[in-house]
């Protein structure tokens, strides 16, 4: 998506003023612990994201950008901390800047700001991913199958993924649920109309004999089908049934029988025991203040989930990113867990009890309107009353939470009052004293209420059947989507195991070039094994070294950056990441990252000279493209090696007649000199085991070669008859000489007052002189013009060249033959 | 409702247009999208459910609009 041209760091973390120029490339930051690499990291993510990951996420507690970005000498005007990183944008062909302040890390600035660049940026801060440390590499190596599985998942932006599925599962479930209860009332709808029928099995022949039976009472003609649209009392003529007889006698009958069987099944020592049973397990739960409260927060968490906006919680409307807002809540979901389970099973065992509490809801509803419908009116207000409370005890039921609400509903779902069983009885010996109907009014009472309750069952089909169809629907998208996904995630993984398994092999091909690894994905899992030497596959913790497992982690992350964001992985950031891995395996990952990702801009960090070299010697760093931090203060920041840093601070340190201090400023900084000199002129030194090497060792050897290879040009150029060259070259020899006869190191053998040992015993003027001197010989190592050291090429074999970086300088050193 | 394209790749991935991101997690689901379309009868949960999920955040009301057709209510 990016590539990183510059960066400028103002007040931010340990940095007070530094900038960058990585100019697109490759770049490596270097440096001894503490002086300020991961500062330069914290603050790409910074500009690119907002935030700074090592202040959030666990551990982190009190930590925070607003308080801890800026550096600490402006923690109170956040409004000077602030990065301007510079880009291009290959897709754009556009180079763009984001400046983002502390004070304000939500609102960027653009330039230049058109929407094009500010979607690019938007995407970027969408995938902190592009910046990995070692902390969080080994996170996809050594986790658990299940945390891996999310850790690698979070990596690929999978999260949308699982938020999906947990959204069809939710409806799939819902609609479940809906099914079951629509079969509830459906079958309660069967059991009224069968009892209005006089019959004890719902089939069409037996409606339509039973009714064709009055029909004919009422010398209608018989149906000869009984259709979804078929009316059993067709041709009755509308309000001709017995005005004196609201209530049809035989149906009320059955009806106030009915609920009679229901009363006695409520109160009976089974469903009294099943009661019991669940009011136990709900008390144990109430008593489990914790689950408790669990069981109580569940809910409102899911629903803060699903009313996320991902960008402030929609209770209290602080700000979240949304991955850290939904892992948030997660976690406090998982705590829950056995809360959840628990509930599950309580609703599994209340189910049978709402139903049947639901079926003599509506039972006693029907029964409690023929009250008022009797020739003598009974007062039926407390069977009403009973019927409204029984309402509230399903709800309250099936809510489940409150549990004590649940509890006190359960405690009296059985009880029916005397009020209620009088009413039952009054409205039982009503009916009875109603004149016994004549045969027709009875067929013509019997066709109006089965026709009704007919009606009644053919509505409640339509929506069971519904409620069926939509239940098998999302059940079937719900199954689909787990397949397709599983399917896809499979073949992902299997794409990023091949990649990984290659890239490792690069690394180590010389021991494990046959290895091969395993990503297996499995019900939410992610199973990661790895080949050890032929033996079998074991997790990459079992037998591999830390070294090993480190390579691994840079591997897989970046073969999961490769799957992720394909042709747009232009840009990591590498911070420490191969802490444990050993000299020889560092250079091959270097020509890996260098061979496998030509197209990815790598920024590097490291405490680790040596691979620094690598880096440079394989090409993946450029000459200039790297900052080499010797220091770091709080006052200062970081403080790089390059000359002109380290002369004005050998002046100022002079200026205030620390001699000793800026003795040792001069003999570190000439150390570090010499070191790279060597390594550019490839001059032989003395091996040393621990790589400490002295001044004395080494820079009296960069001398000698460079003098060599002046001179070894100089005949060249003499034999080709390139008198310019001679020219040049003479000048450049005279300045050396006359550089190393100022230093007077021909001398240090033989006069110890002039070694660099004796240095901090000088006088103020007399170190001047020294530093003076020295100034000049490194400025005769370099080219006037690009003041690059001067280096030899090739890199192995004979020397045919030594150059600059700029070109200006190329002394041919091969003669002619 | 508008059309959207949306084609599957050899190599397991799928590219997604509209209002999709292209993120790996929107080319599986643009997978899931185009099996659901393949299945007789969910061809018009299919599209609305495309532009449930990638026009705006999916909810569960907004899901179940574009499975049923129906409002919550």
């Amino acid at each position: 998506m990016i590539r990183a041209l510059s960066i400028s760091i103002r007040e931010f973390r340990g940095v007070r003023d530094l900038n960058l120029d990585f100019a697109g490339k490759n770049f490596a930051i270097c440096g001894p612990n503490g002086t300020g690499k991961s500062g330069i990291v914290d603050a790409l993510e910074f500009a690119l994201t907002g935030v700074i990951s090592r202040l959030a996420g666990a551990g982190t507690g009190s930590l925070s950008v607003k308080e801890h970005g800026p550096h600490v000498d402006s923690r109170n005007k956040p409004e000077n901390a602030y990065v301007s990183l510079r880009v291009h944008i290959p897709s754009l062909k556009k180079d763009a800047t984001i400046t983002r302040t502390v004070k304000d890390a939500k609102n960027p600035k653009f330039s230049p700001d058109d929407p094009e660049i500010r979607a690019v940026f938007s995407k970027v801060s969408l995938h902190p991913e592009f910046a990995l440390s070692r902390r969080e590499l080994i996170r996809y190596v050594l986790s658990e199958p299940g945390k891996r599985a999310k850790e690698v998942q979070e990596l690929l932006r999978l999260e949308e993924v699982e938020t999906l599925r947990a959204l069809f599962q939710k409806i799939a479930n819902a609609n479940d649920r809906d099914v079951k209860q629509a079969k509830v009332t459906r079958e309660e709808a069967s059991s009224s109309l069968l009892r209005a029928l006089g019959l004890t099995k719902l089939s069409a022949s037996e409606i339509l004999a039973a009714a064709n039976e009055k029909r004919a009472i009422l010398f209608l003609p018989a149906l000869p089908a009984l259709e979804a649209n078929t009316s059993i009392k067709d041709g009755i003529v509308s309000g001709s049934a017995a005005k004196s007889v609201k209530v049809p006698k035989q149906q009320a009958k059955a009806d106030i029988d009915a609920i009679k069987i229901k009363l006695a099944a409520v109160q009976s020592a089974e469903f009294l025991s099943a009661i019991a049973k669940v009011s136990a397990a709900l008390d144990d739960l109430s008593k489990d203040e914790k689950l408790l409260k669990s069981a109580s927060k569940e809910a409102f968490l899911r629903t803060a989930i699903s009313l996320f906006d991902d960008d402030a919680c929609p209770v209290c409307d602080t700000p979240w990113k949304p991955e850290e807002f939904k892992n948030h809540l997660a976690q406090k979901l998982k705590d829950y867990s056995a809360a959840t389970a628990q509930r599950k099973e309580l609703e599994r065992q209340l189910l049978p009890i709402v139903n049947e509490l639901e079926s003599m809801r509506v039972a006693a509803g029907s029964v409690a309107k023929y009250g008022s419908q009797l020739p003598t009116p009974v007062d039926c207000a407390d069977l009403t009353t009973y019927v409204a409370q029984l309402g509230g005890v399903v709800s309250r039921l099936r809510a489940f939470i409150p549990l004590n609400e649940t509890s006190d509903a359960l405690a009296g779902a059985s009880k029916v009052s005397e009020e209620v069983l009088k009413a039952l009885a009054l409205l039982e010996a009503g009916v009875a004293a109603l004149p016994e109907p004549t045969q027709q009014d009875a067929a013509r009472d019997f066709l109006s209420v089965g026709q009704e309750r007919l009606e009644g069952y053919r509505r409640e089909s339509l929506k069971h059947k519904a409620a069926d169809k939509a239940a098998q629907d999302a059940r079937f998208i719900f199954d689909l989507y787990n397949k397709v996904t599983t399917e896809a995630l499979e073949a992902i993984y299997r794409n990023v195991e091949e990649q990984f398994s290659k890239l490792y092999r690069m690394v180590n091909y010389d021991d494990e070039d046959a290895f091969r690894a395993e990503l297996k994905p499995s019900m939410g899992k992610l199973g990661f094994d790895v080949d050890f030497y032929g033996r079998g596959f074991f997790p990459p913790g079992a037998y591999h070294s830390e070294g090993h497992q480190d390579s691994m982690g840079l591997c897989l992350y970046l073969a999961l950056m490769s799957h992720l964001a394909g042709d747009a992985f232009t840009f990591a950031v590498l911070d420490d990441v191969l802490m444990s891995v050993d000299s020889g395996h560092r250079r091959e990952v270097s020509k890996m990252l260098l061979e496998e990702f030509p197209n990815t801009q790598f920024l590097l960090t490291t405490h680790d000279e040596v691979w620094l070299r690598h880096m440079k010697s394989v090409g993946l760093i450029e000459p200039k493209r790297f900052a080499h931090f010797r220091t770091w203060s709080v006052d200062l920041g970081p403080t790089e090696w390059d000359g002109r840093d380290v002369w004005d601070e050998i002046k100022d340190l002079l200026g205030k007649n620390d001699v000793r201090a800026a003795a040792a400023l001069l003999r570190h900084y000439l150390e570090h000199f010499s070191k790279e000199a060597c390594q550019s002129l490839r001059a032989q030194v003395e091996f040393r085991g621990d790589a400490q090497f002295s001044l004395g060792g080494l820079l009296p050897n960069a001398i000698s070669k460079l003098k060599k290879s002046l001179k070894a040009g100089k005949d060249a150029a003499v034999s080709w008859k390139q008198n310019d060259k001679i020219d040049a070259i003479t000048t450049q020899e005279n300045l050396l000489n006359a550089a190393v006869s100022a230093t007077k190191i021909d001398q240090w053998q033989i006069n110890a007052a002039v070694h660099y040992n004796e240095w901090a015993n000088l006088h103020k003027n007399d170190f001047a002189s020294i530093v003076d001197a020295y100034k000049a010989l490194v400025v005769a190592f370099a080219c006037g013009k690009c003041s690059s050291v001067l280096f030899s090429t090739p890199e192995v074999g004979e020397a045919e060249a030594l150059r600059c970086s700029c070109g200006d300088i190329n002394v041919n050193l091969r003669r002619k033959s | 409702m508008d059309d959207k394209t949306v084609t599957a790749g050899g190599d397991g991935k799928s590219s997604v247009d509209g209002h999709s991101t292209g993120s790996v997690a929107h080319q599986i689901i643009g997978q899931f999208l185009i099996a659901l379309e393949g299945q007789n009868g969910y061809e018009k949960a299919a599209k609305n459910l495309r532009n449930a999920i990638f026009g705006a955040k999916p909810t569960e009301a907004s899901l179940r609009f574009a499975m049923f057709e129906e409002d919550e209510l």
